[in-house]
C-alpha cells in the first residue's frame, strides 16, 4: 500500500507548480489555470486524508471544491473577456492604470 | 458523522435571514431581466428582503444551538451577524441609486450581487464547520468579483475585477490547502469536533506539537489575511477599492471584511478557545497574529499619509482597522471575540457612511476623489461635510462616537490576554492616524476651493441629479445614528455580545 505521506509530497509539489504558476507568468489564463491547478492538488491531500482517516468529509469537501471552482472559472473567465474587449490583451503586466 | 440525514423545519428555520436574502436576490434578478422601464422596485424589493431578513435575525438573537447536523450555528452569535449583514445591505443599496443612475448601471443587478454576497457573509458568520466557511467565503467573494468589474465599460473596473479576481482565487488556493491540512490534523472539518479535540489533553498535545497543524494554521490565516487586506497580502486592496464603483468599495471593504472576521473569529477565538491550557502554543499562535495585527497598523497608517486620492486613503486607512481587529483576534478570548464584533459593527458604520460621502461627492468618470476637491466643503455643502466630519472622528477614535469604544474595547481585551506590549503599539498606532483622518476635516472646513468653476461644469453630481438622495440621505442618516448610539451606549451590544457563545 502507499503511504499516505506519498500522497502529501505530490500535491505538496502540484501545489508549488501552481504558486510558481501564479507568481511568474503574465497571462491571465494561464494564471487562472495554475489556481485551478492548486485547487486540484488540495484536492487530492483531501481525498488521502480522508481514504487514510476513514472519513467521509474529506472526499464531500472536494465536490464543493469543484464546484466552486467552475463558478469561479465562469466569472473569472467573464471578467477577462470584459477586459479583453476594452484593451486587446490579457497579460497582467499590462493591465496597469492603477499603481501595482 | 452523516448518517440519515434529513432536514426538518428546525433546520429550515434556523438559517431563515440566508434564505430570505438568498430569495430576495433571485426575485430582484429576475425582476430586472424582464423589466422594460427602469423603475425603483427593484430597489424597493431589496430593502424590504433585506429589513425582513435582519428582523428574523434580531428575533431569533436568542436561540441557541446548530442547525444541519452542527453544520451551522443557530445562536445569538450567527444571527446578530445576519442582521448586521442585512443593515450593512440597506446601506449599500440605499448609497447606490443615484450614483449607479449616474453611471447608467441598474440598480437591479447591483441589488443581486450584493445580496448574494451578503448570503456569503452569512454563511461565514455562521459556520461551524469549515466547509461551511469555505462555502461563505467562496460565495462572497465570487459576488465581489463581479461587483468590482460592475462598470464593463471602464477600463479602471476592469483592471479592478481582474486583480480582485486572480488574488482572491489564489488566496483560495492557500485558505483550502490550510483547511486540509487541519483536517489532516483533527480528523474533522467541524468546529466542535476541533474544540472537543483541543480539549483532550493528550490528543491536544500531540495536534498542537505537529508540524501539519501549523502549517495548516498558517495556510488559513494567510488565507483570511488576503480577503481581509492585511499587511503583507494587501497588495490587491488599493488598486480594487480605487478601481471598483465606489458603492461597492463601501461595501467591499466593510460587510466583506466582517464577515471574514466573522469566521476568523468563530474558529480562532471560539473553536480553539481550549488551546489556553498549552502556553507554549498560545504563545506562538499569538505572535503569528498579532505580529500581522502590528504590521498592518503600521503599514495602512504610515502609506495612508502620503495619499492623496480619497479612495486609496480610505482604502489603506482599511488595512490599518484590519490590523486593530486581528489584534482582538489574537487575545484569543471570548473578551476579543466581543471586542472584534463591537469594532465591526461600529467599523460598518462609519466606513460605509464615508464612503457614501466619497459616492456622493463623485461625478461622473470617477472624478472628484481628491483630497483638493474637497477644499472648502464646509461652506458649499455643509452637512455633507459635518456627516463626512463624524464618520472621520470616528475612524480616528475619538469620543463620542463608536470608533472610540471600540477600541477602547479592542485593546482592553489584547491588555487582558497579556498582550499589553502589542496594545501600546496599536495605540501608537491609532495616533498617526489621527493626522490623516483630521487632514480631511481641515481641507473641508479651513481651505478655499481652488476652481469654483468645477462645481459648475462637472457633469453629473449631486448639482444636476436629485433622483435617489433622498435614499442616499436615509442611508448617511443610518450609519450616522448607528455610530452615535454605539458611541453613547456600547454596553447594548457588549452586554448581548456576552450571551453569544454561551452554547
Amino acid at each position: 500500500m502507499v503511504p499516505l505521506s506519498h500522497y502529501l509530497t505530490v500535491s505538496a509539489v502540484l501545489f508549488m507548480i501552481g504558486t510558481a504558476g501564479v507568481l511568474f507568468r503574465r497571462n491571465a489564463i494561464i494564471i487562472f489555470m495554475c489556481v485551478e491547478l492548486m485547487l486540484n492538488a488540495v484536492n487530492l491531500t483531501l481525498i488521502a486524508f480522508s481514504q487514510f482517516l476513514g472519513d467521509q468529509t474529506g472526499q464531500i469537501l472536494v465536490f464543493f471544491v469543484m464546484t466552486v471552482a467552475a463558478a469561479e472559472a465562469a466569472v473569472g473567465l467573464a471578467i477577462v473577456i470584459s477586459l479583453f474587449r476594452n484593451k486587446q490583451t490579457v497579460d497582467v503586466s499590462k493591465v496597469n492604470i492603477l499603481k501595482w | 458523522m452523516i448518517s440519515g440525514f434529513q432536514i426538518s423545519a428546525r433546520d429550515i428555520y434556523g438559517v431563515m435571514p440566508l434564505l430570505i436574502l438568498a430569495g430576495t436576490g433571485l426575485v430582484v434578478l429576475m425582476w430586472d431581466a424582464f423589466e422594460k422601464v427602469p423603475t425603483r422596485i427593484p430597489l424597493l424589493l431589496t430593502v424590504l428582503g433585506a429589513l425582513a431578513a435582519g428582523a428574523t435575525g434580531i428575533i431569533n438573537i436568542e436561540n441557541t444551538g446548530r442547525v444541519f447536523n452542527g453544520m451551522i450555528l443557530n445562536n445569538g452569535y450567527s444571527n446578530f451577524y445576519s442582521a448586521l449583514f442585512s443593515v450593512a445591505v440597506v446601506i449599500a443599496v440605499l448609497l447606490a441609486e443615484r450614483y449607479l443612475k449616474d453611471e447608467e448601471v441598474l440598480i437591479g443587478e447591483y441589488s443581486a450581487l450584493t445580496l448574494f454576497a451578503a448570503c456569503g457573509m452569512i454563511m461565514l458568520a455562521s459556520g461551524n464547520d469549515l466547509i461551511v466557511t469555505f462555502l461563505g467565503l467562496e460565495t462572497m467573494s465570487i459576488a465581489f468579483y463581479v461587483l468590482a468589474g460592475l462598470f464593463r465599460r471602464r477600463q479602471e473596473s476592469n483592471e479592478a475585477a481582474l486583480k480582485y479576481f486572480l488574488l482572491g482565487a489564489f488566496s483560495t488556493g492557500f485558505f483550502l490547502y490550510g483547511i486540509a491540512l487541519l483536517y489532516g490534523s483533527f480528523g474533522t472539518t467541524n468546529l466542535d469536533g476541533i474544540t472537543a479535540a483541543l480539549s483532550i489533553p493528550a490528543k491536544s498535545a500531540s495536534v498542537l506539537a505537529s508540524p501539519m497543524f501549523w502549517m495548516g494554521m498558517g495556510m488559513l490565516i494567510v488565507g483570511f489575511a488576503f480577503k481581509v487586506a492585511a499587511f503583507p497580502f494587501h497588495q490587491w486592496a488599493p488598486d480594487v477599492y480605487e478601481g471598483a464603483p465606489t458603492v461597492v468599495t463601501g461595501f467591499m471593504s466593510t460587510a466583506g471584511k466582517a464577515g471574514a472576521f466573522g469566521a476568523l473569529v468563530l474558529i480562532v477565538n471560539i473553536a480553539m478557545a481550549p488551546m489556553t491550557g498549552n502556553p507554549a502554543a498560545l504563545n506562538k499562535m499569538q505572535t503569528l497574529i498579532g505580529v500581522l495585527a502590528l504590521a498592518s497598523m503600521f503599514y495602512g497608517n504610515i502609506t495612508a499619509l502620503s495619499q492623496m486620492n480619497i479612495k486609496r486613503m480610505l482604502a489603506y486607512s482599511s488595512i490599518a482597522h484590519a490590523g486593530y481587529m486581528l489584534l482582538g483576534v489574537a487575545a484569543m478570548s471570548q473578551a476579543g471575540a466581543t471586542s472584534v464584533t463591537l469594532y465591526l459593527t461600529v467599523y460598518t458604520f462609519m466606513q460605509m457612511g464615508a464612503f457614501g460621502v466619497v459616492g456622493l461627492l463623485e461625478k461622473q468618470g470617477g472624478v472628484g476623489l481628491n483630497l483638493s476637491d474637497y477644499a472648502g466643503l464646509g461652506r458649499r455643502k455643509p452637512v455633507l461635510a459635518f456627516v463626512m466630519s463624524i464618520m472621520m472622528l470616528s475612524l480616528t477614535g475619538i469620543p463620542p462616537f463608536g470608533g472610540f469604544f471600540a477600541k477602547y474595547y479592542l485593546f482592553t481585551a489584547a491588555i487582558q490576554s497579556g498582550l499589553t506590549g502589542y496594545a501600546i503599539l496599536g495605540m501608537i498606532a491609532t495616533l498617526i492616524s489621527v493626522y490623516f483622518y483630521l487632514r480631511v476635516m481641515v481641507v473641508m472646513y479651513f481651505r478655499d476651493a481652488e476652481e469654483p468653476a468645477l462645481q459648475v461644469s462637472g457633469g453629473g453630481g449631486i448639482a444636476l441629479s436629485t433622483t435617489g438622495n433622498i435614499s442616499a440621505w436615509a442611508a448617511l442618516a443610518i450609519a450616522t445614528i448607528g455610530i452615535s448610539v454605539l458611541g453613547l451606549l456600547p454596553m447594548i451590544l457588549t452586554n448581548l455580545a456576552k450571551t453569544f457563545y454561551l452554547h
